[in-house]
């Protein structure tokens, strides 16, 4: 895996295309550096999750550009994003989002799959990743067997599958408890050096928050020279 | 993962869905396949028998009923003929071979039918059309004898009594060339018989043609006539006449002239069972009907139920999409899922389809006199197994193209609740 930065310039997103209210989002210049982690705070419909979903190539700008390593995600066909995603990006949502109809082992070997991986070794990819999340004994179990808890850790796993260079997560701690919001944000931090991703998350929490070094406000992204490079 | 696993996963998850919904196609294409086989029992019934005959020239009456009482031995000849239309007919130089019958005899239920050596020779098309050996299992023809017909109609008692009787009659009454069989008058089962106090050896058995002459007790025409009971039908000797044109123009020729002939009637027997066939038909087209119907409203409720499974698993599909999975397959899985039930719905149907007609068998045998063979399967079936499953896909097709365009960052944002 290769450490990735990502860069967004002239970024401006509204909510309606050309309208003539301020932008949802703007962004002159951000960069996080390669390896870098980076939480994003602000107030509720700031437009945090649009972001990351712009970082994941989910959804594009109408104006400015994202690149991740070498890669400008506008340049890029829908399907070539796709297979960008699958490879270099991770993502981890505010619940568990796991497939109900597959079990943990194979929610995270279906991540590594679509990342490239022949099917032995994206299994091979998946046992490990769960041991790496003590999962393993519940590598079998379908996500409805799954505590939350557990469910949240398989949701690590699975975004790590693919050996992401950047590892996106969007309020990673929203449906868990105190001990296990503690328990994910160590995981996650873990995760990121070990594989040396480049890792940004979302939260308006002010206990996320309190984890990372580096905090950025939504809000002061769209001042130029404020935010132009964080961690 | 394959795309092929990820279907199976989410097959085997929402398993109650896919058992119903394959069912439901199941029922439909179980119906339509036992239909099938029982049509092609029939067809083969009515259609493989009359292959190669030609004409049937009788008393004036049925065309139908003629050719069902010649050839399947079913009906009352519509009347007598005689013996002198039997010469003429023999002479005429577009005919190549006539082969005579008499019938108003049974033997313990199976119908005899009294005619000539004519029946053994090779133009003769069943059993097997290949020469008098080809026609026989065991024995030999039986024989006939024209001076001793001529003597019977004049009222003298005949001495040649020999009967060849079909596969089927031997296997059912356990007869052995050798033996010696009892002819009643009367064929119907309610009609007053009584035996003819006189013995007919078993000269033969004839091979197995899947024809009614498997069911049929051959007599020679001389016995038949020197029986006293037929002794009032001597002046109209002849049920019917098999008459095989020669090849060409004959057949038309032998029409025209029958045709026009008050004292009798002429039925092309081809045409007749065409008929035949086109009446059995409809009542085919109106059950292909109602069965493609329930097959039709099983393929609807894959799609109404892959539709609002759909509605319910968009969160799925957007976690799919947000892995990297491309629409296109996405669209691949919804189709390939709808079109895998509908597959799994027809082999089961299909299988049960010919169970129902092994079950039943017997009781489609006692209703209509045919045994459907549960074995057998046609090109037909096939291609039902295979349209129906193309037709799954289509049903998802339309499912497979909302997931195609599911928004995925719009859906991500719903489910999320921000």
């Amino acid at each position: 895996m290769r450490a990735m930065d990502v860069v967004v310039t002239d970024l401006e997103m509204r909510f309606a295309p050309g309208a003539d209210e301020e932008p949802l989002l703007r962004i002159p210049r951000w960069r996080v550096p390669a390896t870098g982690r980076v939480c994003v705070t602000g107030a509720s419909g700031t437009g945090k999750t649009t972001l990351l979903h712009l970082l994941a190539g989910l959804r594009q700008p109408p104006r400015g550009s994202i690149r991740i390593g070498d890669v400008r995600l506008g340049e890029l066909r829908e399907v070539e994003r796709d297979a960008f995603r699958a490879r270099h990006v991770g993502l981890v949502f505010q619940t568990a989002r796991l497939l109900p109809a597959l079990s943990a082992l194979d929610n995270v070997a279906l991540a590594a799959g679509l990342g490239g991986m022949p099917r032995a070794t994206a299994r091979q990819r998946a046992r490990h990743l769960l041991e790496r999340v003590a999962l393993l004994s519940r590598a079998h179990a379908f996500p409805a067997e799954l505590s939350v808890g557990e469910a949240q850790r398989v949701a690590v796993a699975r975004a790590l599958a693919s050996e992401p260079g950047v590892i996106l997560a969007d309020e990673p701690t929203a449906s868990l408890d105190p001990r296990r919001r503690d328990a994910m944000l160590t995981l996650l931090h873990e995760v990121a050096e070990a594989h040396q991703a480049t890792l940004i998350v979302v939260s308006h929490a002010h206990e996320v928050q309190s984890r990372f070094e580096t905090l950025v406000r939504l809000e002061e992204l769209a001042h130029p020279g404020v935010a132009e490079e964080v961690a | 993962m394959s795309t092929w696993e990820l279907v199976v996963a989410g097959l085997r998850f929402r398993r109650v869905a896919t058992l119903l919904n394959a069912l439901g196609v199941a029922l439909g294409v179980g119906l339509v396949c036992a239909f099938l086989v029982v049509q092609s029992a029939v067809v083969q019934r009515f259609s493989e028998p009359g292959r190669d005959y030609g004409l049937v020239v009788g008393a004036p009456g049925s065309a139908l009923q003629l050719v069902l009482s010649a050839i399947f031995h079913m009906e009352e000849s519509p009347g007598r003929v005689p013996l002198a239309l039997w010469d003429e007919l023999a002479a005429h130089a577009s005919v190549a071979l006539v082969v005579p019958y008499a019938v108003g005899d049974s033997f313990r239920g199976f119908p005899v039918v009294a005619t000539t050596d004519a029946f053994f020779d090779a133009r003769f098309p069943h059993p097997a059309a290949d020469g008098v050996h080809g026609k026989l299992q065991a024995g030999r023809p039986l024989r006939f004898d024209r001076a001793g017909l001529d003597a019977a109609l004049a009222g003298e008692a005949s001495h040649l009594r020999e009967a060849v009787v079909g596969k089927g009659v031997a296997e059912a009454l356990g007869l052995r060339v050798g033996d010696h069989i009892e002819p009643s008058h009367g064929v119907a089962d309610d009609a007053p018989a009584h035996e003819h106090e006189a013995l007919w050896d078993v000269v033969g058995i004839l091979a197995a043609s899947g024809t009614a002459l498997d069911e049929v007790v051959l007599i020679n025409l001389d016995s038949f006539h020197g029986i006293e009971e037929h002794e009032a039908s001597r002046d109209a000797a002849l049920s019917s006449l098999l008459v095989f044109p020669r090849r060409g123009v004959h057949t038309a020729v032998l029409l025209g002239e029958l045709r026009g002939r008050s004292d009798l009637q002429v039925a092309q027997v081809s045409a007749e069972l065409r008929r035949l066939l086109e009446r059995i038909g409809r009542f085919d087209v109106l059950f292909a009907w109602a069965a493609g119907l329930s097959i039709a409203l099983a393929l609807l409720s894959i799609f109404t139920s892959t539709v609002t499974g759909l509605r319910a698993r968009r969160g799925e599909l957007g976690v799919l999409r947000a892995l990297g999975m491309a629409r296109a397959r996405l669209l691949t899985l919804v189709v390939v899922e709808a079109a895998t039930v509908a597959l799994a719905g027809a082999l089961v149907g299909w299988v049960a389809g010919h169970g129902l007609v092994w079950a039943a068998g017997g009781w489609v045998e006692s209703l209509a006199g045919i045994r459907p063979d549960a074995s057998r399967v046609g090109a037909a079936e096939v291609v039902l197994v295979l349209g129906v499953t193309l037709a799954g896909a289509l049903a998802g097709l339309i499912p497979g193209m909302q997931a195609y365009r599911v928004d995925v960052a719009g859906v991500l944002r719903q489910a999320e609740g921000s």
